[in-house]
């Protein structure tokens, strides 16, 4: 019954969501009907299809999204002050080169900062931060934002223990665990590759226990047995007593850390006190985490003792002010109960890459930014003034800069004591708003680009253009190739090659067949699942790790460098927060409805949930706060106003407020879109890591 | 066991409301109507809390109260045993709304009353419903095909008017 008038285009979402699915657009008379999967595939656990989320779904009501930006926008009120003014491309063009050039002539190109994030990822070099860090590798040596807001910790962690970021194992050997710790882990809506949860949920059908450890009883909780609520910061705390259980009741892997590791030996002295004259008992650890000593010792028993068992650690634990020393315990943890290599188990890694499908990106040009700004808190290092040159011009694609790093008012703050702002953006987000340019940037089904997958995948995606470009609407790429033409590198930048001309180039010179991939819109890698550290485990000696014993490295000298202990000990936050004006600690996660702060702008996906604050039963009786009542989170860095979640699901002593709706301050300042990084801080942990789950706030009642 | 039925899987349920969406955008729905929702169900205290989530849609009931609701007859049963609503003979009186014990029939802008036609497009190419491939849990089943799971039925559901669904919890 195929209507002739339709067509089926595959398509995927660039986004940085935790997955890259399978999508089809169904298009009739030339207008997108509705979002689809391919419908014929077949779907088994040995070969499940890639199931998209609720976000990749509702592309078709982000398409006609009311606030879509359709022309080039110049500036001419206040920043913020939303007054916009149509004008042409030539002339958006024309302005935009010049201030390049004058910029550079002044104050040298470092006066430029180029800010990027991940608002659209993984295309080949087209899209996103990809298409302008080529642009000015072509250009001059600006100054960039860096840094990794994701999972830092957990690949300085990696780097040092492994010498190099390992992937975990591929999700199907989650069928053969018997236990599954879900360590600040929320797969239910962060995905973490596609079908992570539904692996879980066939584990578990299976006979595997799965255990949340969480501050919150999250939506993964419906996949769990048990739920442990922890203190959030608190887990190498939680670590450390585990393993204190296991190695004075002998049940650590013995063989594992004498071939397989190094330096077990400190970590030892550090779990029995041998230094401090502090065992790391569960007594120890009770109060710090919130667990009971009985429980933690349980604990520890069956994760040694249930083979094969899983630690799936989330990203949370490590965005926290001490997260290297989170990783480095809840990796050597995986070590000491021997999960290591064997399917089923799974080490505590963090990370993403498996080396990605054989294609590579648009290659770069010869000029690399000469000055880096960290990506969490490049605003202080600008409002502290001692920057030279200092920042005059922000050139900003893929990211809504002030909303999604930390301490958002003191972001606007840093855009304001610039001289020119010029964002890409498909919708008027609240950093497009203080910019001086915004440029429209089309959708994921207005363009044409090859995707790999997030991670913990190898596959590829065909993305092919479904519909014409709204409006005046253009890609990124268009737009640099024009501003490179009026620089004088256009053909350099372009080499000639229109978009889809450079996805055939790419794909031609890969092994990937074309037109299988071109029919199909994706091209997977299959097999037997894959497990981490299988080869060095098998074989160390053969297969040596990148570290300088080529062992797993428990004890990590590299540390010290960074002010942290040689080995994974709990350092406690506490001591830095003002627990008597601001005693809640906060959590800012993510959200499925959302990836980052993109899709905030799909009515469809935000008028699913309120945005609200989580708060206790318990922290909300004691301010007599009602559910549902309009309340204020609040500490130095700013105040949210925002309805009260009053929920049994959340730890007494922690609120939560979704990261990525957008920041919309009303007149006393007071941010009514629930922008949860108003109330984060910009402090790095010590080798530079975002510390989003280390803030304290209090809330109060505007009722009376 | 007659067809149409439909399974729904509690332990598996996430709530992540892809059926929801994949529903509306397939039925070109306006904002605010729903043919499919999920019902949040939470309780017990801290730290045992509770929570279910409960996808609710028409069930096409044996003895659907909605049928002889409808004064203009244009609340039908296919003889493929769905019930669907000519939207041509609908007056939009919203009887059928009202009679409905799940409230899942909606009243479009336009008000003419609409639900879950059971996807007869998806049927006519071979294919599972749009709610059931939607889901990235694989809750959702058709009555035909039972999940191979440790599974019981729930009785929760008040079936005097024979309601085609099974909803699935742990034993």
């Amino acid at each position: 019954m195929n209507d002739v008038n339709e067509r089926r285009v595959p398509f995927t979402c660039t986004l940085d969501c935790g997955s890259r699915c399978e999508l089809v657009a169904v298009v009739r008379n030339g207008r997108i009907a509705r979002i689809d999967t391919p419908p014929g595939r077949e779907d088994t656990v040995e070969r499940p299809r890639l199931v998209p989320c609720t976000r990749g779904r509702a592309h078709r009501r982000l398409q006609t999204a009311e606030d879509r930006l359709l022309y080039p926008l110049k500036r001419t009120g206040l920043r913020g002050s939303d007054q916009f003014q149509r004008i042409s491309w030539d002339e958006a063009l024309d302005v935009i080169s010049s201030n390049l050039e004058q910029t550079r002539a002044n104050y040298g190109a470092q006066a430029i900062l180029h800010a990027t994030g991940a608002g659209s990822i993984a295309g080949r070099g087209l899209h996103g931060a990809a298409a302008s860090r080529r642009f000015f590798s072509y250009w001059d040596s600006v100054s960039a934002t860096i840094g990794n807001q994701s999972n830092h910790c957990a690949s300085m962690a990696a780097t040092w223990m492994f010498g190099e970021v390992i992937s975990g194992s591929d999700r199907a050997n989650l069928l053969q665990s018997r236990l599954i710790l879900l360590w600040g882990m929320n797969p239910a809506e962060n995905r973490m590759g596609p079908n992570t949860e539904y692996f879980i949920g066939q584990a578990r059908d299976r006979g595997a226990r799965v255990i949340l450890i969480d501050p919150r009883y999250t939506d993964s909780g419906i996949l769990a047995d048990e739920w442990l609520p922890i203190k959030p910061g608190s887990d190498a705390a939680l670590a450390a007593a585990m393993a204190y259980v296991m190695e004075t009741e002998n049940l650590v892997d013995r063989a594992f850390m004498a071939s397989k590791t190094s330096g077990y030996a400190a970590y030892q002295r550090y779990l029995l006190g041998r230094d401090d004259g502090l065992a790391k008992t569960p007594e120890w650890a009770a109060p710090i985490t919130g667990i009971a000593a009985e429980r933690i010792a349980e604990l520890a028993r069956e994760y040694a003792s249930q083979r094969p068992a899983a630690l799936l650690a989330g990203w949370g634990p490590q965005r926290t002010l001490y997260g290297e020393q989170v990783m480095r315990a809840l990796i050597t943890l995986s070590c000491m109960s021997g999960n290591v290599g064997l399917p089923g188990g799974e080490i505590a890694s963090g990370g993403t890459r498996r080396g990605g499908p054989p294609i590579q990106g648009m290659p770069s040009g010869p000029k690399a930014p000469l000055r880096s700004l960290s990506a969490s808190s490049w605003a202080d290092e600008v409002l502290a003034g001692e920057l030279d040159p200092p920042i005059k011009m922000a050139y900003i694609v893929a990211t809504n800069l002030i909303n999604r790093s930390a301490n958002t008012n003191a972001n606007k703050k840093a855009l304001a004591t610039m001289d020119c702002v010029v964002v890409h953006e498909p919708f008027m987000t609240p950093t497009a708003r203080h910019a001086d340019l915004v440029l429209p940037i089309c959708t994921d089904l207005e363009h044409t680009d090859v995707v790999t997958s997030w991670g913990h995948d190898s596959h590829l995606f065909a993305s092919q253009q479904v519909v014409e470009q709204a409006g005046e609407s253009r890609t990124d790429y268009w737009i640099l190739s024009q501003l490179a033409q009026r620089l004088g590198f256009g053909q350099a930048y372009t080499q000639g090659r229109s978009e889809v001309a450079w996805v055939e180039a790419l794909v031609q010179s890969s092994p990937i067949d074309r037109q299988a991939l071109a029919a199909d819109g994706i091209w997977r890698t299959d097999g037997a699942p894959r497990t981490a550290l299988s080869d060095y485990c098998a074989d160390p000696v053969a297969h040596p790790l990148g570290t300088t014993s080529g062992l797993i490295e428990i004890e990590n000298p590299m540390a010290e460098q960074y002010g942290l202990p040689r080995i994974p000990a709990y350092l406690a936050a506490h001591a830095e927060a003002s627990t008597d004006e601001y005693p809640l600690q906060l959590l800012t996660p993510h959200n499925r409805l959302r990836s980052n702060s993109c899709l905030a702008a799909n009515p469809w996906l935000q008028e699913l949930e309120q945005h609200a604050v989580w708060i206790s039963a318990a922290d909300a009786k004691a301010r007599g706060i009602q559910p549902w009542e309009s309340i204020e989170v609040y500490n130095q860095f700013g105040v949210v106003r925002l309805p009260a979640y009053v929920t049994e699901r959340i730890m007494p002593g922690v609120v939560c407020v979704y990261q990525g709706t957008w920041h919309r301050p009303v007149e006393d300042g007071v941010d009514e879109g629930g922008c949860a990084n108003v109330l984060t801080s910009h402090r790095l942990t010590r080798t530079g890591g975002p510390t989003t789950h280390t803030n304290w706030v209090q809330v109060r009642s505007i009722a009376s | 066991m007659t067809t149409p039925h439909f399974v729904i899987d509690l332990a598996l349920c996430t709530g992540c409301n892809a059926c929801q969406i994949a529903c509306r955008d397939r039925a070109g729905l306006p904002d605010g109507v729903d043919w499919l929702s999920i019902e949040t169900h939470e309780g017990g205290c801290y730290p045992a809390p509770q929570l279910e989530y409960r996808v609710v849609h028409c069930f096409h009931c044996e003895e659907a109260p909605c049928l002889p609701a409808c004064p203009t007859e244009a609340v039908q049963r296919q003889g493929n045993g769905y019930i669907q609503i000519d939207a041509g003979l609908c007056i939009g009186c919203g009887a059928c709304r009202d009679a409905c014990p799940f409230e899942v029939i909606a009243i479009s802008p336009e008000g003419i009353a609409s639900k879950c036609d059971g996807c007869p497009d998806e049927a006519a190419r071979g294919w599972d419903t749009t709610c059931v491939r939607a889901c990235p849990m694989r809750a959702l089943h058709d009555g035909t095909k039972l999940p191979d799971a440790p599974r019981v039925s729930d009785n929760a559901l008040e079936d005097t008017i024979g309601p085609r669904v099974t909803y699935l919890r742990r034993p």
